[in-house]
């Protein structure tokens, strides 16, 4: 079987550049050190290590040619050469290998360097009893002097428990004629190994003989070295000399925007939690949840994840094919977009809201259509979506598209049509040059849609609110702009609020307004309309999902409660420790997921929530979008009110934190 | 890269702390912080999950010495360890001056810490760093522990480029040698730029920015 490399021609080239440049390794001319900087005159009387420019070799295929040869392995060297590991000073270059290294461009070395295997050796004879005496030859045939090569990740697992393990197959492939019989790569038979024996051999191990270390240098006194010499004397360790060498210099910039944007990562602005100065007490940051995707990007993870240090929390596979988009809506929102399956959501509770001005928005939006140049369109296109020659196209020539499709992806700054609809639009006259059954979207310039957007599509969305016009305070820079509108006579051309200079109380002139009676204010301003999740809560109080969790904790039957999100982040609340639930709330959206994808298949209706009852307790989940709800039970089960007022609860709140693609 | 600000005379070193899952970079740091003089640190910022994971990274800043006239200040950053996490990694890792390599130093997490430390150096690569450019130091944590695998072994595992750095034996819990691990690196970023001549005494003239707009003719004429 032959294996594709990506980019080995490139590498191969590269590194036959490079090693054009340091010159032939070969060559036996004696070659006179002149002219050189002194550092790579250093770096030539360091021992170079050949075998860090070979390719790495599988251990095992090693040991199996050396075995076939009848060859005695020699251990790999760190048991003999354990008195070898001197460590040279160098002040200059790291040798051929490090002059090459900073030759290359970091990826491409980095891709060159030689990545070693870490393994240890044993002596047959000390795992022969531990193998299956069925499977090998009998003990006193074999030679037990001979030694085995073993990956080290491999017996480490083993090591925390202090049962060192490698997997018999392993051990067959470097020595098959010790066995009666032929073991297949996949078995999973194990064999133990001596633990202080393998110990010795980790111990054993030395780093590289030919390593270069830097000469130690004063130290400057700083805050942090105070501290050092104090926890020095507290936990009896000593300081070591910092050491220091031939590094490139500190690379200084100054403070420009650019510079701290490249220097910082952006964090978000809200979810800080901050060690107040002085506090000396806490040592660990208090930590509060934070919904973010686990790249940090917003983005899908990646589908590669080992095993070994796997998210903390499963990832919501059905979430990851859809990219996030922002929604960008610039009307008021109609009934019609609302959900229709919220029966608590009636007329009465919704009133106010009611009342909001519902234009027709949606029908306007389908009847405005943008046109967009057909030839700078076409010429953005993969080939395989043409049929012919885009600059056929004349320039005048314009495809008209909906508009409803564009706008909701106007925030994204990315605009992609669907086939079927790009080619409805197109003329008739061009419709051959464009291959409709493609499955790739059509990919419009961002520029030519906001050149050419419709004037009806840009207006304010109807239910903005006035704000009152306050009195504007005379400042520096009040009276300024105020010269400079003068100046630059821009004064009807800016519709700013009139500037007032905040008069001094006249008291007289008070005296003088008749009072008038104090009209009593409509009960309607006391209290603002009850927004959909006020009324499935029931409270006029303001709520956030900490408020939410408040209330539910004081329904009848609730022991205690708390949100998660569809990835198992948790939003608010928390349940009992004694339970540790953290593992199955992390668990129990992708659970409810799974059962709400069989319930298709029943009569049953939709899933309204799950209920796990167990002998110390019980727990329900309720879900909807992204948004999950646990709730432990303070006895038996929660009443139907409860339950209903739980999952309308649930299905408000998720509005909130689920984006929906527009 | 380090950010110079010639008004304040302030000289600001980014250092990250690098390391697999749950090997103590964030316990590094509440130490650092716990420790250290209040009139020489900042606010501790963190964000972390519900389970205490660290999500985006941890950031101290400090202040140190005054060098060449420049009061030098620390940045201290850590990043998530956690493998999925790697966006994140690489947007702390911008522009960094130092680092400290945190390995755990159980057996089990032997192969993590591998890990780890590649994806430093990928890391490092995409931004057109070698390690072997930047000063770092390592750390092996958790030395209290019964499970741990021998220094030797350690060395063998992470410090056998060609480049020998310090590396240190720490119990972050209890704080042991945190800060001289963190003196180290210091030291060495404070020793490179002590040592630099290209830092300019002053700073570059400010550019003049005019405060009226000039008067055109018309508008003279107007007046």
């Amino acid at each position: 079987m032959t294996m594709t490399i990506p980019f080995l021609n490139f590498f191969k080239k590269v590194k036959s550049q490079a090693m054009a440049k340091t010159g032939p390794v070969a060559d036996s001319t004696p070659v006179a050190p002149l002219e050189k900087p002194s550092s790579d005159r250093f770096s030539k009387t360091v021992m170079p290590n050949a075998t860090r420019t070979l390719p790495p070799q599988d251990p095992f295929e090693m040991a199996a040619r050396s075995s076939a040869l009848g060859n005695q392995l020699q251990s790999p060297g760190p048991a003999g050469s354990a008195s070898s590991a001197q460590r040279t000073v160098a002040f200059g270059a790291s040798g051929p290998g490090g002059a090459r290294s900073r030759d290359l461009p970091p990826a491409v070395a980095l891709a060159l360097e030689p990545r070693v295997e870490r393994v240890i050796s044993l002596d047959l004879a000390d795992i022969l009893t531990q193998m299956p005496p069925d499977d090998i030859k009998p003990i006193e045939s074999i030679d037990g002097t001979r030694r085995i090569l073993l990956k080290a990740s491999e017996v480490e697992r083993g090591m925390a428990s202090g049962k060192p393990a490698v997997s018999l197959a392993t051990i067959y492939q470097q020595v098959p004629e010790i066995f009666l019989r032929s073991i297949a790569p996949a078995d999973t038979a194990q064999v133990h190994l001596p633990f202080q024996k393998v110990l010795d051999q980790f111990s054993s191990l030395q780093v590289r003989s030919d390593q270069e270390r830097h000469q130690a240098v004063p130290q400057v006194e700083t805050p942090f070295l105070k501290v050092t010499l104090e926890d020095n004397s507290t936990f009896g360790t000593t300081t070591e000399a910092v050491e220091t060498g031939d590094l490139p210099p500190v690379r200084i910039e100054p403070p420009t925007a650019e510079a701290f944007a490249a220097a910082e990562p952006e964090a978000a602005g809200s979810g800080f939690v901050q060690y107040r100065a002085g506090d000396n007490t806490a040592t660990t940051p208090t930590r509060i949840p934070f919904k973010l995707s686990p790249n940090g990007t917003d983005g899908p993870a990646p589908e590669s994840v080992p095993a070994s240090s796997g998210p903390s929390v499963p990832i919501n596979s059905s979430s990851q094919s859809t990219p996030t988009r922002i929604p960008f809506k610039m009307t008021a929102p109609s009934n019609d977009l609302r959900p229709k399956d919220e029966p608590w959501l009636t007329a009465e509770s919704l009133a106010p809201a009611a009342e909001m001005p519902v234009a027709s928005a949606k029908e306007n939006q389908a009847e405005i259509r943008i046109s967009l140049p057909l030839k700078l369109i076409l010429q953005g296109l993969a080939p395989f979506q043409l049929e012919g020659d885009p600059d056929t196209v004349p320039a005048e020539a314009q495809v008209a598209l909906p508009f409803s499709l564009i706008e909701p992806q106007l925030a994204t700054g990315r605009i992609a049509i669907a086939p079927k609809e790009f080619a409805a639009g197109l003329p008739a006259e061009y419709r051959s040059l464009f291959k409709e059954a493609e499955a790739a979207d059509v990919m419009l310039p961002l520029h030519e849609v906001l050149k050419n957007l419709p004037a009806a599509s840009l207006r304010m969305r109807d239910d903005q609110e006035q704000s009152e016009a306050g009195s504007n305070f005379t400042t520096p820079f009040s009276a300024k702009a105020e010269e400079d509108a003068k100046r630059f006579n821009t004064v009807g051309a800016v519709a700013a609020k009139p500037m007032v200079t905040p008069a001094p109380i006249a008291v007289a002139a008070l005296e003088e307004t008749p009072v008038v009676p104090e009209t009593p204010v409509r009960e309607s301003f006391d209290v603002p309309p009850r927004n959909p999740l006020q009324v499935a809560v029931g409270t006029d109080e303001k709520l956030d999902a900490k408020g939410v969790v408040a209330e539910i904790n004081k329904l009848d039957g609730v022991k205690a409660c708390a949100f998660m999100f569809g990835d198992g982040l948790s939003l608010a609340g928390s349940l009992p420790a004694e339970y540790e639930t953290e593992g199955l709330c992390a668990m129990a959206p992708s659970l409810m997921q799974r059962i709400e994808n069989h319930m298709v298949e029943t009569k049953l209706g939709p899933l309204r929530g799950m209920t796990l009852v167990c002998t110390k307790g019980a727990i329900t989940f309720f879900m909807h979008e992204n948004l999950c709800l646990a709730a432990v039970h303070t006895g038996g089960d929660l009443t139907l009110e409860v339950r209903e007022k739980l999952t309308r609860i649930v299905h408000e709140l998720s509005r909130k934190y689920t984006h929906h693609p527009v | 890269m380090s950010i110079i600000n010639y008004a304040s005379r302030e000289i600001q070193f980014k250092i990250v702390y690098y390391g697999p899952a749950l090997c103590g970079k964030t316990t590094n740091l509440g130490y650092i912080h716990q420790r250290i003089n209040p009139e020489n640190r900042g606010d501790l910022v963190s964000l972390a999950t519900a389970a205490d994971r660290t999500l985006f990274f941890d950031f101290l800043p400090l202040n140190a010495v005054v060098i060449k006239g420049f009061v030098t200040k620390f940045q201290l950053y850590t990043v998530p360890g956690q493998v999925i996490y790697n966006a994140t990694r690489q947007l702390v890792l911008r522009s960094v001056d130092g680092m400290i390599f945190v390995a755990d130093s159980q057996w089990e997490k032997m192969e993590e810490n591998v890990e780890s430390f590649k994806n430093l150096e990928d890391n490092l690569a995409k931004q057109n760093i070698s390690i072997d450019e930047i000063p770092y130091v390592l750390q092996y944590n958790k030395r209290d522990l019964d499970n741990i695998a021998p220094v030797n072994y350690l060395e063998y595992v992470l410090n056998n480029r060609k480049r020998r750095v310090q590396s240190f034996e720490v119990i972050s819990s209890t704080g042991q040698n945190v800060f001289a691990s963190l003196n180290a690196v210091s030291q060495i970023l404070l020793h490179k730029f002590s040592k630099q001549s290209d830092v300019p005494k002053t700073p570059p003239a400010p550019v003049a920015i005019p405060t009226e707009a000039p008067v055109t003719q018309k508008q003279s004429a107007a007046v």
